[in-house]
């Protein structure tokens, strides 16, 4: 029977595939793949299955035959390392963990770099496009800021939340009248 | 506030260096006086000395003359092209300075052994620059893991993504200057040793500073170069084991591409990628560099019209607690060791050259 690979309809991949004509030539690809534990499939599925078909969105992408595949995988876990390299010197990196905590998302990401650009789906900001670390543990997740918040269980509204009993929370000026306004507005 | 070390800047070919005059000359408070700087390249040159003009500094072409001009001083900062770097490092240590050294104290594991040698037993404070120690982001995952709140260590990841600076330092690509000779990347190829991996000794520090591990084997490849121009290699990918078997991954590459000009301009929104990832046992922990970014296009902004990141730096209130200030402690005693010694600098440099024998021999190098 064929093998398949339902990620050649992933978004990311055909945005890359289109765009690359306006970006010269590719060089190196990123691949991140990213599983909480309770989302991680068997060892066999993960080497086998997963890696092989992202191995092959850097193929196609690379427009090449791969000549060097170096997998570092940490025993016994669906966590591992690999590089391949391509016959026209394109190098694709892979990350792939379904070990991460249960907190954490499912994260898959790309991101292509050419001689003229670049394109990716990755965030400008680390995880989730949002400010500051992540700690996370199978029970909670926290993001904060380094030294400038008080780490909490949640997002944003927590965070701020907890820097304000540190810091005090800041008088509303003319606060009232913007009360009365709404209260108005929402009569009409 | 404390006296401030009075110091000699012994070249300006480093990239970071203008960034240092930059500092000194709008920081009354900064802990360095610097007296003299030495530059042969007159473009160089006076790219630094209109950065300092306001200040009362001498310049010299050849920081020979500098030294002899300024018997007296105490310290110096190492701020030419690595290929001089072992020269004038032993110069200094003849001498008996303190010495401060831009980035890699050399390239070479032979002037490496020698170096450390040299300064078995040196009294003066021997820095080498690797300044990541003081992003408190990182610090902060360093004590995650030294107070066991993640757990035993699975994996490290760690990027350390920049652009490539060698349009507006032009040295910085020539491989001889940058790695010390000529070696080719891999057999045959006409690109060499001495770009990104040589610029970014960073994030080999990092994990062995943020983990306690050390590297015990490396696999690294080499894409071919986004730059066609650059001789030096622009793109390393590297994974392999730390202690336990720990795998770990870094990426020290130029990937983020840059406007070919001779002034430098941002061109990917964000500049420098500096992203770690801990998983441990009982944890995870992953921080960005920039830690709370904010995107802007402006006008007027230091990119006209380009979306790039602006952020704000987290710096600690203790003025000795930076690269400068605790270097500056140090000579004045207040500090006992370095914050980043030569034998951490020469422990990075060491992975470096492996990742670089890994991309050559096509093999596993064991450390």
């Amino acid at each position: 029977m064929k093998m398949k690979n339902p990620w050649l309809n992933w978004h990311v991949y055909k945005s890359i595939a289109g765009l690359s004509s306006r970006c010269g030539e590719l060089c190196s690809l990123r691949f991140t793949w990213q599983r909480p534990k309770k989302n991680a499939s068997g060892e066999t599925e993960f080497l086998e299955v997963s890696l092989v078909q992202y191995l092959h969105l850097a193929q196609e992408l690379a427009g090449s035959p791969l000549v060097e595949l170096y997998i570092n995988k940490r025993s016994g876990a669906n966590n591992l390392f690999a590089l391949a390299e391509f016959e026209n010197q394109v190098v694709a990196e892979f990350e792939m963990n379904e070990t991460m905590p249960d907190t954490i998302p499912d994260t898959f990401f790309i991101k292509a770099n050419f001689t003229g650009g670049h394109v990716t789906n990755q965030p400008l900001a680390a995880y989730f496009n949002e400010p500051g670390s992540i700690l996370a543990s199978d029970d909670e997740l926290q993001q904060f800021t380094v030294f400038a918040d008080t780490p909490v269980t949640g997002g944003i509204v927590e965070t701020l939340m907890a820097r304000c009993e540190v810091l005090g929370t800041p008088e509303m000026n003319g606060g009232e009248k913007l009360l009365e306004a709404v209260r108005k507005a929402v009569q009409r | 506030m404390s006296e401030k070390i009075k110091i000699l800047v012994a070249g300006a070919a480093n990239p970071h260096i203008p960034g240092y005059c930059r500092n000194f000359a709008g920081n009354p408070k900064h802990e360095w006086e610097i007296v003299a700087l030495a530059e042969s390249d007159p473009v160089l040159l006076g790219n630094v000395q209109q950065i300092m003009k306001d200040k009362p500094v001498k310049y010299y072409s050849d920081w020979r003359k500098m030294l002899d001009a300024h018997p007296d001083i105490e310290a110096v900062q190492i701020g030419n092209d690595n290929k001089y770097h072992f020269e004038l490092f032993k110069e200094c240590i003849a001498r008996k300075l303190h010495i401060y050294s831009t980035k890699v104290a050399t390239m070479d594991p032979e002037e490496g052994r020698e170096l450390l040698k040299l300064t078995e037993n040196y009294e003066k404070t021997i820095q080498v620059e690797l300044e990541l120690h003081f992003n408190q982001q990182f610090r902060y995952a360093r004590d995650l893991v030294r107070s066991g709140k993640l757990g035993e260590i699975q994996s490290v990841y760690l990027t350390n993504i920049s652009q490539s600076p060698c349009n507006y330092f032009p040295n910085w690509g020539d491989p001889e200057l940058s790695y010390g000779k000529i070696v080719p990347i891999r057999p045959g190829a006409d690109c060499f040793r001495g770009g990104a991996l040589t610029d970014h000794p960073h994030p080999f520090d990092l994990v062995r500073w943020i983990t306690g591990l050390e590297f015990r084997e490396v696999y690294a490849r080499s894409a071919r170069n986004q730059r066609k121009h650059l001789k030096v290699e622009d793109h390393v990918a590297i994974t392999g084991k730390l202690d336990n078997g720990v795998p770990f991954f870094i990426n020290p590459s130029y990937s983020n591409l840059e406007e070919q000009v001779a002034r430098r301009r941002l061109l990917w929104p964000k500049s420098l990628e500096c992203n770690l990832k801990i998983l441990g046992s009982k944890g995870y922990y992953s921080t960005d560099y920039f830690d709370k970014p904010i995107y802007v296009v402006g006008k007027d902004h230091a990119s006209p019209d380009r979306l790039i990141v602006e952020t704000s730096w987290i710096s600690s209130p203790d003025e000795n607690d930076s690269l400068t200030g605790s270097f500056a402690a140090c000579v004045r005693g207040e500090r006992s060791t370095p914050e980043t010694s030569l034998a951490d600098g020469l422990e990075a440099v060491k992975v470096m050259n492996a990742a670089y024998d890994s991309i050559y021999f096509d093999k596993v190098i064991e450390l």
